[in-house]
Order: C-alpha cells, then sequence, then structure tokens
C-alpha cells in the first residue's frame, strides 16, 4: 500500500503546477474535446484496432470501454487530480487481466487516446501558434501524467493478481497439508510416475522439516493402478520420513492390493496402513496423544 | 577433533562437513568412553554437516549405537538432510536398529522420554 | 585435468576421498542433476575411493561429463593397481555390505547407476565403471498417432504442441477438404498459432481466422496449459474432439468433454466458448479430428503412456475413409 501512494506521489511532484492560465486554458481544450467526444472516441476505438491491441475484447466491449476511458480521461484533465483516475485504472485492470491483456496494450491504447486528442488541439488551435502553444504546455503534462497513472495502476493490479494466484499456486503446488502440530497430511491424487514420486518425497521431507512434524497420514486412495514400482516408491518414503524423525501411516491401500504386493515381494513389514484417511488421522492422534511416536522410532537390530 | 558436550546426563556432538573416515572414528571411541566415564544416558550425534553417509558412515555409526547401547545409554542421530536421507533409501541404507530424529530438540525429547534404566548390560529393548 | 573434458583425481590419502566427492557433487550439478541424484553420486564416489584407499592403498577416480542425442550423464570411473577383488559376485550381492563385512558398498553403486562394470584381476588391479544419465520427463509428455487418407500422400490434419517452462499449447486443426490446399492452410494454422503462443486460447483462434481469410478454413480444437496454477484452458470451433482423462482413481467426473461450437476458423467464426479447468498430475487430454471415431474402451489403461494411448485410440476407432490424428498429452506439473 506504502508503495503505491509513494509512486502516485512521485507523479504528483513533477507535475507542473497550475496556474490561473494554465486552469483556464485546460476548462477550455476539456470543453472542446468534451463537444467532439463521439467523434474522437470512435476515431480512437477505430486506432485502437487497427493497431491490433486488446484483441481479446469483443467490438462492442471495446466501445463500451472506450467511452468510460475517454471521459475519465477528460475527468482527469479537467480537475488535475489523478485518485479518481487511479482508481478507475485499477477497476478497469481487475476486469480486463483475466482475459489476458497485457501492459503494452494498455499503455498503448492510452498513448493513443493522447494522440488523437492532441491531433484534434492542433487542429483547432493551429491558426495561432502562441494560443497552440499555451494549449500545448497545459494539455502535454496533464497527458503525460494520465498515462502514466494508468499504466501504474494495470501494473500494481497485475503484479496484485499474479501474487495472489503465487500464493494460490504455492498452495496447490505443495500438496502436504499441516493439519494440527507435528501432523502432517499428503493426499495423492492421480498418476505416480518415478519422476513424481521423488518430487512428493522431496516435498515432504522439506514440510517434515519446516513444520516438525512426527506423524505423516499419506493417503493414496486416488492414486489408480497400484503396483510394485508405486508401493516401492511408498516404502523409500516411508523409509526417508523415519530417517528425519517422522512415522508414516498409509491409508486408502486395499487390503487385497496390499495382500497382492506382499505376494510379488513387496516388503510392507515398514509401512503401518490404517484403512481410510479419517481413521489414519485419528490413529496419528492418538499416537501423538500418547506421546509414544519417539519410542516407536527406536528399532534394535 | 570435534567438541563432545556434556548435557546433563547425555552427551552431545555435532559433525562438521568434511569429515575424515579416521575423524569419525575417532568420534565415535570417544563418545563411547565418555559414555563410560560420565555414565550418560544418552548420546546426541548432530550430522546435518555431513554432506553423505555411505556404507562406512551407516556401519560407524551402527556400532556406535550398539556400544553405547551396552554401555546403558541411548544413542540419537539427527540433522540428516533430506538429499541424504533419499539417497540412503534409494542405496538400500536405512540406519536399522538406530534412533533418529529431526534435530537436537527432538532428540533430547526421544531421550528424555526413555525409560530409566538400570545398570549398563541388563537393559532390554523388546525383541 | 586431461583435454577431453575428464576430472581425474588421485587417491592417495584420506583427504581425497572428500575431494573426490567434492567434485563429483560439483560436476553432478554442473550437468543438471538434482541435489538427490547429486548427492547419490557422491555417495558412490565415496565408496569406490574408499575401496582403493583400503584394498589397493592408491589409484584414482576419473569423472566425465558424458552425452548422446537428446540425453545428458556422468560416467565415473575407479581404477586401482592393487590386489583385486577375490569374489565379485559375493562382493556385488546386496545383504554383502550391510552384514558389517568387507563392505564395498558395491550393491549400493549398483542400484544408483543405469549403466555399471567391475574388471578386477589378482595382479592386474580393479576398475568399476558407471554412468548415470539424467533424466528429463517434460511437464507436459506427448503422444501422435495419424494417418493420411487412403490414397494420398499428405494429410489435412496438423497438429501443435508448443511447451515452455510455465505454459504450454496444444492445438489439433483439420483443414476443410483434402489434398495439399487442406495440407496447406492447416500447416498455416499451426504456424500460426506457433508464432502467437502463449496468447490466450481466444487470441490465438482469432488470429488464426484472420489468417485463413482467404482459405477454405480449418475447424480446430485448443487448450493451453498453465504450469504454476496447474490449469488447462480449452475452446473449440467445429469438430475436432476433445477430452480430458483425469488419472485419479475415484475422479468424479472420470471425463471431462470439451464443448464445441459449429463454425470454420477463416469462414465463420462463432462466438468462442473458452473453459479453464483445473487438472491433476496424470491428467491426459485427447484431442481427435473426425476421421477417428473416439471410443474410450472401458479398460483405457490410463497408465499407458501418451503415445501408447493415441497409438491405441487410432487403432480402435480410425475409420480410414478420412484423414485421421489423435494427440495425447499427460499433464504432470510440479515445481519448474
Amino acid at each position: 500500500m506504502e508503495h503505491r501512494t509513494d509512486q502516485l506521489a512521485a507523479v504528483d511532484a513533477k507535475m507542473v503546477p497550475l496556474d490561473a492560465g494554465n486552469t483556464s486554458r485546460l476548462r477550455e481544450l476539456v470543453a472542446h474535446l468534451r463537444e467532439n467526444r463521439t467523434q474522437l472516441r470512435d476515431q480512437w476505438a477505430r486506432r485502437i484496432i487497427d493497431e491490433q491491441l486488446l484483441t481479446a475484447m469483443t467490438k462492442a466491449e471495446l466501445f463500451a470501454e472506450a467511452t468510460s476511458v475517454y471521459d475519465n480521461y477528460l475527468d482527469a484533465l479537467e480537475t488535475g487530480t489523478l485518485q479518481a483516475l487511479h482508481a478507475y485504472a485499477r477497476n478497469l485492470s481487475e476486469r480486463i487481466i483475466p482475459r489476458g491483456v497485457e501492459t503494452h496494450e494498455v499503455v498503448g491504447i492510452v498513448l493513443l487516446l493522447r494522440d488523437v486528442l492532441a491531433r484534434s488541439l492542433f487542429a483547432k488551435y493551429h491558426g495561432d501558434s502562441t494560443v497552440l502553444d499555451r494549449i500545448l504546455d497545459a494539455y502535454e503534462p496533464a497527458a503525460n501524467r494520465i498515462a502514466i497513472t494508468v499504466a501504474v495502476g494495470f501494473v500494481q493490479e497485475r503484479e496484485r493478481v499474479i501474487r495472489a494466484q503465487q500464493d494460490a499456486i504455492r498452495e496447490l503446488s505443495t500438496p502436504v497439508l499441516p493439519v494440527r502440530e507435528r501432523l502432517l497430511i499428503l493426499p495423492i491424487i492421480g498418476l505416480i510416475d518415478p519422476l513424481r514420486a521423488r518430487q512428493l518425497t522431496e516435498q515432504l521431507l522439506r514440510a517434515i522439516r519446516v513444520n516438525r512434524a512426527k506423524v505423516v497420514v499419506i493417503d493414496i486412495t486416488g492414486v489408480p493402478g497400484m503396483d510394485a514400482t508405486v508401493a516401492n516408491h511408498l516404502v523409500r518414503t516411508v523409509e526417508a520420513s523415519r530417517l528425519l524423525g517422522a512415522l508414516v501411516i498409509v491409508t486408502g491401500l486395499a487390503p487385497e492390493i496390499a495382500q497382492t504386493l506382499v505376494t510379488i515381494g513387496v516388503d510392507l513389514s515398514k509401512m503401518n496402513t490404517v484403512g481410510d484417511l479419517r481413521e489414519g488421522i485419528e490413529e496419528a492422534e492418538r499416537l501423538l496423544a500418547q506421546q509414544v511416536v519417539p519410542m516407536l522410532n527406536q528399532q534394535p537390530s | 577433533m570435534v567438541p563432545i558436550l556434556k548435557h546433563s546426563q547425555y552427551l552431545i556432538a555435532t559433525v562438521q562437513a568434511a569429515l575424515s573416515d579416521s575423524d569419525l572414528l575417532e568420534l565415535r571411541d570417544r563418545l563411547v568412553a565418555q559414555v563410560g566415564q560420565y555414565r550418560a544416558r544418552g548420546v546426541i550425534l548432530d550430522v546435518t554437516a555431513l554432506d553423505v553417509m555411505d556404507s562406512f558412515a551407516v556401519r560407524t555409526l551402527r556400532t556406535l549405537a550398539q556400544v553405547t547401547r551396552l554401555r546403558g545409554a541411548e544413542t540419537v542421530i539427527v540433522g540428516i538432510a533430506p538429499e541424504v536421507a533419499m539417497s540412503m533409501v534409494e542405496l538400500g541404507m536405512t540406519l536399522d536398529g538406530v534412533s533418529t530424529a529431526l534435530d537436537l530438540e527432538e532428540g533430547l525429547a526421544m531421550l528424555g522420554q526413555s525409560l530409566p534404566s538400570p545398570l549398563a548390560g541388563s537393559r532390554s529393548r523388546g525383541k | 585435468m586431461a583435454s577431453n573434458g575428464e576430472t581425474r583425481i588421485a587417491v592417495d590419502s584420506e583427504p581425497d576421498l572428500i575431494v573426490a566427492r567434492q567434485k563429483g557433487r560439483a560436476l553432478a550439478a554442473e550437468i543438471g542433476f538434482d541435489s538427490t541424484d547429486q548427492t547419490l553420486i557422491a555417495t558412490a564416489i565415496s565408496e569406490l575411493s574408499r575401496n582403493i584407499r583400503l584394498y589397493a592403498k592408491r589409484g584414482e577416480i576419473v569423472l566425465c561429463a558424458i552425452a548422446e542425442t537428446g540425453r545428458r550423464g556422468i560416467a565415473l570411473e575407479a581404477r586401482d593397481e592393487g590386489p583385486g577383488i577375490a569374489d565379485v559376485t559375493r562382493a556385488l550381492e546386496p545383504g554383502f555390505s550391510t552384514s558389517g563385512g568387507l563392505g564395498l558398498g558395491l550393491p549400493g553403486v549398483r542400484r544408483l547407476a543405469d549403466e555399471f562394470e567391475v574388471v578386477s584381476n589378482a595382479g592386474t588391479g580393479t576398475r568399476v565403471s558407471i554412468k548415470k544419465w539424467l533424466v528429463h520427463r517434460p511437464w507436459l509428455e506427448s503422444g501422435v498417432a495419424g494417418s493420411a487418407l487412403p490414397g494420398q500422400r499428405e494429410s489435412g490434419d496438423a497438429h501443435v504442441v508448443w511447451c515452455q517452462p510455465e505454459a504450454a499449447v496444444v492445438a489439433v486443426v483439420d483443414g476443410l477438404g483434402h489434398g495439399s490446399e487442406a495440407t496447406r492452410v492447416a500447416a498455416l494454422a499451426v504456424a500460426t498459432i506457433d508464432a502467437a503462443a502463449p496468447a490466450a486460447p481466444a487470441t490465438m483462434v482469432q488470429l488464426c481466422h484472420d489468417r485463413l481469410r482467404t482459405t477454405r478454413g480449418v475447424v480446430m480444437s485448443m487448450a493451453a496449459f498453465h504450469r504454476a496454477s496447474s490449469t488447462m484452458t480449452w475452446v473449440g470451433v467445429g469438430n475436432v474432439a476433445g477430452v480430458l482423462l483425469r488419472g485419479g482413481h475415484h475422479a468424479s467426473p472420470s471425463e471431462e468433454h470439451l464443448l464445441l461450437r459449429g463454425g470454420v476458423v477463416g469462414a465463420v467464426l462463432p462466438n468462442l466458448y473458452v473453459a479453464t479447468l483445473p487438472v491433476a498430475p496424470g491428467d491426459t487430454l485427447v484431442f481427435a479430428t473426425d476421421g477417428v471415431r473416439l471410443e474410450l474402451p472401458s479398460d483405457l489403461a490410463r497408465r499407458a503412456s501418451p503415445q501408447q494411448i493415441a497409438n491405441q485410440l487410432l487403432a480402435l476407432g480410425g475409420r480410414g475413409t478420412d484423414d485421421a490424428l489423435v494427440v495425447a498429452v499427460r499433464f504432470w506439473g510440479g515445481a519448474a
């Protein structure tokens, strides 16, 4: 939050102070731009389409947004304050970012609008070069501040969206759930190949370390086709967790599959298997409450 | 020489990186000697800095645990790094018969919960 | 350092064991092995160099980065001129090293290696050579199976699988009609998508539509995958079927079907219906052109590779009366 206000304050500070002359000229040129609103807005929209910007939007949407942006732009020019424009820019960004609109497009359309309006001012005031200069003196700094404000607003919103996504991702991509103190749950869903098995084990061991977990419940209900390979990965995960002082309970392994695995030679003796996830958590909590876990890890040879 | 700290009834040693074979053996022997000397109940060996745990290290730690147990002390290995743990199990080295815990704090907690033992030699431990 | 990229470490004294395994770890890291593999390699070097010290007193470890088409790896050799291993077979038995006997650690070393060889003779010494290859499994694994209309040299069906570390785009395109024109138009669509990726699917379809205006047009279905958020966004114009097979056991629903809008990209573009779904590791997307009757047998081995799935579906459903193309991709996701 502080960062944002600082950025805007920096922009404000660069502003050419509004003297009486500038203020009245701004009002004059804004009046002209308002008068020609429809024509200028359409001209601008057409240029946006020609430059292939905002392709993620339909023509109807584009015209609707163009109208809002145009009106907000003129308000900002007229009042000299950017607060409302900044808020509008954030709001607009929030709407268009999920549609895949990129930063360069937003900056591009604002600059196009600045150009379209500037040309219109040229056309009106070109007769008298002194007046034109004064008009541009009033217009240019204000227009530049507006461009910066909109761009900054868009980038900030984008950063906020990315941060929120990254937080969500971090939660999604760390399948290990710290449930209560010293207890982790790792529900595994979907296919396991050797690379994924290693990634999951690495994530689990890191989580054991960070959360100082004593018991882990690994639920494999969602893993299709348990076979010797997957079972061996699981056994190794159990053994590696033990080396970090954590006991693993495996849930969701159907008894008949366990039987088949043992028959083909998979050593399941190191694995505590309990029925389903709920029962697994209950067993884990029982063990933690009794503080029996450390004792269980002491295995005499 | 790796320093051995005495903390109440426990001995604590922290392995530094790049420990040579003879240094490891020497540490083991010193720990065993001090268990006898101070009648220690437990030994915690922190191997956080060990980058590799190979068959020699595993053998040495196993004999350390066995001999200290005969003298009435339980040994706990702490601080095995995740990638070391993963490579150990892939190579089939699991430190069976040796207690392991996450870190020094957990190691002490584990030792604190051990049943007090009568004189060395008559300790019974399940099967 | 030898000139052909080898690193030789003399093993004469105790400190050399540490040097050897640290250099091995560093080389493994350079080649691109992950930290667990680096540790495995360092462990192997530790075992082998200790054997040299204990039994031959001196020898050397030779490390080398290796490469052949499509893969990279590490080769390491432990050589000495010592007394040799009396009984190599016994030394390789798994129980041997853990029993506290001679403990050469060789069974473990063999386990981690992709290629392993030990040559040892009394009098000539011992040489243990191992190679370990970097396993690379892309986060989006794909398979393609297709055939042209009998009698035609080229197929008017085309596809693109565009994959980068964070995003991927998969598209299957069916050029209207047959023959070289259909092939050309389909290729044009594919090139457009390839150049525009990873833009939003709707944008890419629109770009194809603009590019193909003067042509017969194509029908296409497309999916964009975003690795970090584990999502897939798909859209289809025409009749290229799309199905997402959930990899999870008890997943409900176990399949999702792409909602298609009628139309032709390049001629009549309908309002695009773009949908985003979460995807889990192991989920498999299948696109099939109308030359394949897409039938998913109840015993479709979901754990089969995407290539096997594509082959199986083409074999089962290829009509033989048209160009046919099946593309299967499996999402693995995971940290980049």
